[in-house]
């Protein structure tokens, strides 16, 4: 058995040790490279919901390595971390095996799936982190590890993409930076803390920790795809399905909104953070960012897009639940975090599957392809159904969480947005349902190659089928003690 | 609820989660093709455990790991809706296995109707709001893919307005449940495992019952939410339109029985402004009707007006607490009446296309729809006769200054129900039968047992329920009363179609869903004119997505990421920098 303080560590390891692993074998090594993935992606979610296990039960898992002088890296599991690292972990291991199918055959595999570990090493730093050093440096590993995978293809277009990602993101960790850098001189080396460590310096230094709570939240915002830094992330979709499939639901958005979150509830403290009003700004601003995205995700007829822009409005969702004060509301939002991961990811493994097998890109062109591939469409019906907030799936325990939160801290509006971009989600998803199933397709489909008796390869399949599944596993067992919601009810309860 | 069939208790509570849950698992495995045609054979089977049901007694369980604490159960009253939407569901089921054998698309169809039902049975036996409001849900969208179910464009754009109203119609709800939990006096904070019964029922705010009436008011076909109702219920398959008039429409009654709390306390404003509405439906709707051209659209209008006098007793209910208590079983009556009539009527449509008739059948045909048409409009010795002397007898009852308007304005709504069946039947004799379809005469049997239900059922539940139930002991009008609106409505049918002609009119003087399709006509109206296409395609609909302010945001959109304001965020973090500096210098 490993000892509780070398868990956190151990997780970090498998990705990172698979990573190097993988670089020093050759490009040619397929199978050999495909062991190494899966078991290192097995190996992980067997570590984290042993993490999983002991934080329901108690343990303290923490790894604590000096760092520099008066500033420790922590890594370390609370409710929150297990939140998303469980996500982290099911939904690598997925898109792992996604990834596998999808590049079969394709150029620089070995350079891919290095930087994926890699990526996926620096997401379980950001899920562990102890404190904010810890956090920023593994936010800041992300970015420059996804820079390779988002310009995989070498294309002039990915180049231009990356070099906007780039842009995009450095900016905003150079803002997390300085109000980083600032709250040091203030409030010298702390670890996260459930409901905040800054207390009574708030009122010493009034206007230096308001500037800071504006600065680490924009810089934040900046990869949570806030608008009106969000232009990034549709950009961004030139990458290969897989990656945009995990930029979209784990990697990259997520580590800005897990970022909120931790600045929110573990370094201001929810409480100080309404009594301050430092909130109802960023309520304005993810009601904005969630009818924006959903009002640009009407106009797109490239697919993949159209589901970019659904993740710029869907992310805010996380930023709407933090900034509303109050249990309910912040269910809402840590429960979207995991919720919104498992549906989006469906839809970029469904669109992948379309372009992969049919060749296709565009929704006007998706004519009657549910007949052709049945199996991903369906898995794609679940996923949009439950974005839009049906239930009992997914987004409608989400929704309904954010709803009850919005009454309760007293903002009924909300409830208004919330109808809004339910119907907006409507309007954008249902016409390519209608279409995928309802429509006749201008030419019949080209019959599967090699004779395959499936659609698909079994590598394509099965992640799409597993997260359609889990979109309406995590409601429909919502009161179970497994259930994502359940999760979110014990952290919360620990921070008001 | 007396127990017929005794179950043991693990029986009895599988029983409950099977009701709902058979005809979705038989909708799914009719998706694979190999155990799809013995299942479009078999779908009536689906409401077997829920029959079962309906004779097992009282039942109620909670699942707290399902769903946010799932609680299914059964009582008197919710039997007694059980038994209607059974007995709609497995004769429009049965009809639609002859009448759609040779469809296209008749697997689509079994997926979506088989959906629907599952969802229509759920919402009866749900105990905890969420469960309702999922199953209510599932009914919707199910709806959906039968109304388009034939593909053109007239139904697609009934499809587009049924699909958006009934969207609105699900936040609107939602945001009532939501509200639910926080009217005053409401349980612990907890999102979940809180039963309707400890929700609903209690002195609500007026925001919280405004919401649950506009968001069930969607369905139920309140008047100024309606239009979606005429435009959809006509384009579904025939055994979809029975349902979806006869079955599915009272959902968003059993939504306000369910949750209103009528009988606990009093609503004056909200409660006449209600009963005004269903009212002023039931005669505007009875007007347009009479104006369409096709029986099914006539019917649809018909299902509008009757929906709005039971809409008008919702009113009284909430008026007064007294009165409140009579509400659900004199609704309960009416619906009973009104489904079957209606479901008889929508499949005479059926029957008329595709079974040729003649000699002793014909006779049958036609004694059978008239007699359903009659008692719709509540002739003396049928079942429209027991409905509205209960509904009259409420009126009565009701401490409300408007009430004895409102018992006039019920008798010409009665004379508007009059005319459209002379409307419907008018329309259905000029109908022309389908020349490819001949169907076998076993499609006769569901027809013929609804029509035995029209003739015993609703008297035979008065009688039952009064016993048993809570239906008031209502005295029966007088004949004169009850002959009254026929003949002024006879004569008003002459009238009018005299002066506007309609009998020789092909195309409806106000077109199914009147204030959407007029919105469409003034919105087409003041769009920029397109150049015409060149191709012989159809225009395409007016969407969304070409919208030009949304193209105006793409440009903007295009500035922000032009500026690269990644690189002016970096410039401000190094102005910050500095001020910092100078900050913590000083």
């Amino acid at each position: 058995m490993i000892p509780d303080t070398l868990v956190p560590l151990a997780v970090l390891l498998t990705s990172f040790i698979t990573g190097i692993a993988i670089l020093l074998l050759g490009e040619d090594r397929v199978r050999l490279r495909t062991v190494l993935n899966l078991a290192g992606a097995v190996l992980k979610l067997a570590l984290v919901m042993l993490m999983l296990w002991g934080v329901f039960h108690g343990h303290a898992y923490q790894t604590r390595i000096p760092f520099l002088p008066g500033m420790d890296l922590v890594l370390r599991a609370d409710g929150m971390t297990i939140l998303f690292a469980s996500l982290s972990a099911v939904l690598w291991l997925l898109t792992t095996v996604y990834a596998i199918g999808y590049l079969e055959g394709a150029p620089h595999r070995r350079r891919f799936f290095a930087y994926f570990s890699f990526c996926v090493t620096a997401t379980m730093g950001v899920s562990l982190a102890g404190n904010l050093v810890t956090f920023f440096l593994f936010y800041e590993v992300l970015t420059l590890t996804t820079f390779p995978l988002v310009v995989h293809r070498g294309t002039e277009k990915s180049m231009k993409a990356g070099a906007v990602y780039l842009a995009y993101t450095l900016g905003g960790s150079a803002l997390v930076l300085v109000g980083m850098l600032w709250l040091y001189t203030i409030a010298g080396p702390f670890d996260f803390t459930e409901t905040g460590v800054l207390g009574d310096l708030f009122a010493q230094h009034r206007i230096a920790l308001t500037v800071i709570f504006f600065l680490l939240m924009l810089g934040f915002g900046v990869k949570a795809a806030v608008f009106p830094f969000h232009a990034w992330l549709p950009a961004a979709m030139v990458a290969p399905a897989p990656v945009s499939a995990l930029l979209h639901a784990v990697a990259v958005v997520k580590a800005g909104a897990f970022g909120m979150v931790r600045v929110v509830y573990d370094v201001y403290g929810i409480s100080l953070c309404d009594e301050e009003a430092l909130l109802p700004a960023f309520m304005v601003l993810a009601a904005i960012t969630i009818l924006y995205g959903s009002l640009r995700a009407l106009a797109q007829d490239d697919f993949k897009k159209r589901l970019a822009f659904s993740t710029v409005s869907q992310v805010s969702y996380i930023l709407l639940g933090i900034a509303m004060f109050g249990p309910m509301g912040t269910i809402g939002g840590l429960v979207h975090l995991v919720h919104q991961g498992i549906m989006k990811i469906t839809m970029f493994f469904c669109a992948g599957n379309v372009a992969e097998t049919l060749h296709l890109h565009k929704i006007s062109e998706l004519k009657g392809v549910g007949r052709r591939l049945p199996l991903t469409m369906g898995a794609f019906t679940v996923a949009a159904l439950g974005m839009i907030g049906v239930p009992p799936l997914a987004g409608f325990v989400s929704k309904w969480h954010l709803g009850l939160g919005a009454i309760e801290s007293g903002h009924p509006w909300i409830l208004a947005v919330l109808a809004a971009s339910s119907l907006l989600n409507a309007a954008y998803f249902l016409p390519i349902l209608r279409t995928v199933w309802f429509d006749q397709p201008d030419t019949p489909w080209p019959a599967p190659e090699g004779g395959c008796r499936l659609e698909a390869s079994w590598w394509l399949l099965v992640p799409p089928l597993a997260t359609a599944l889990l979109t309406i596993l995590v409601g429909l067992l919502g009161g179970s003690v497994l259930s994502p919601i359940h999760w979110a009810y014990l952290v919360v309860g620990r921070e008001y | 609820m007396p127990t017929w069939l005794a179950l043991p208790e693990p029986v009895h509570h599988a029983l409950l989660v099977l009701a709902p849950l058979l005809p979705l698992l038989l909708a799914l495995l009719g998706a694979h093709a190999a155990s799809a045609r013995w299942l479009v054979r078999t779908a009536p089977l689906a409401t077997l455990p829920a029959w079962l049901l309906v004779f097992a007694g009282p039942a109620e369980r909670a699942w707290p790991d399902l769903l946010l604490g799932l609680v299914l159960g059964i009582d008197l009253p919710r039997s007694a809706w059980l038994v209607l939407t059974l007995l709609l569901w497995t004769c429009a089921t049965w009809f639609g296995v002859t009448y759609m054998a040779h469809d296209e698309h008749r697997r689509r169809y079994q997926f979506f109707l088989l959906g629907a039902m599952s969802g229509n049975i759920g919402l009866i036996l749900a105990r905890d709001p969420i469960t309702f409001f999922s199953f209510f849900a599932l009914m919707s969208l199910m709806s959906y893919g039968l109304v388009i179910h034939d593909g053109r464009p007239g139904s697609l754009r009934a499809g587009r307005v049924y699909l958006g109203m009934a969207l609105l119609g699900e936040m609107l709800q939602f945001a009532a449940l939501g509200l639910l939990f926080f009217e005053p006096a409401a349980a612990a904070m907890s999102g979940s495992g809180l039963t309707i019964d400890q929700l609903a029922n209690r002195d609500l705010s007026a925001s919280t019952i405004g919401l649950l009436l506009a968001g069930f008011g969607v369905k139920a076909g309140l008047l100024g939410l309606h239009m979606w109702l005429p435009m959809a219920h006509p384009v579904a398959p025939t055994p979809a339109s029975a349902v979806l008039s006869g079955s599915m429409i009272k959902a968003g009654l059993i939504g306000w029985m369910t949750f209103l709390p009528l009988g606990s306390a009093a609503y004056p404003n909200l409660g006449a402004s209600v009963a005004v509405l269903g009212v002023t439906g039931a005669l505007m709707a009875a007007l347009a009707g009479l104006l369409q051209t096709h029986p099914k659209a006539v019917l649809a209008y018909s299902s509008v007006s009757q929906m709005g006098l039971m809409i008008s007793a919702v009113g009284l209910g909430l008026i007064d607490p007294a009165t409140g208590k009579l509400t659900l079983w004199i609704v309960l009556l009416y619906a009973l009446h009104h489904g079957i009539a209606k479901c008889l009527l929508f499949l005479s449509v059926g029957l008329r296309t595709v079974r040729p008739m003649r000699g002793f059948e014909t006779t049958l045909f036609w004694s059978g729809t008239i007699f359903a048409a009659i008692a719709l409009i509540g002739a003396p010795f049928t079942s429209g006769a027991v409905a509205k002397s209960h509904l009259k007898y409420l009126v009565k009852d009701s401490v409300w200054i408007g009430a004895p308007t409102l018992g006039l304005f019920l008798t010409a709504a009665a004379a508007g129900t009059t005319i459209l069946m002379f409307r419907y039947l008018a329309t259905l004799r000029r109908l022309q039968p389908d020349p490819h379809h001949t169907a076998p005469a076993r499609i006769l049997l569901p027809w013929l047992v609804l029509l035995l239900a029209t003739l015993a059922a609703t008297p035979a539940a008065a009688g039952w329920w009064a016993k048993r139930g809570g239906l008031p002991p209502a005295p029966m009008l007088d004949a004169l009363t009850l002959l009254l609106p026929l003949l002024a409505g006879a004569v008003l049918y002459a009238l009018i179609t005299r002066a506007l002609r309609l009998d020789t009119r092909t195309e409806p003087v106000i077109p199914p869903g009147d204030l959407v399709a007029w919105l469409h006509h003034a919105w087409a109206r003041i769009q920029p004119t397109r150049p015409a296409a060149a191709s012989v395609a159809p225009p395409a609909p007016p969407s969304f997505s070409a919208h030009p302010a949304l193209a105006r945001l793409a440009r903007l959109e295009g500035t922000l990421s032009r500026w690269a304001t990644g690189l002016a965020a970096i410039a401000l973090a190094v102005l910050l920098f500095a001020a910092m500096a100078w900050w913590t210098g000083s």
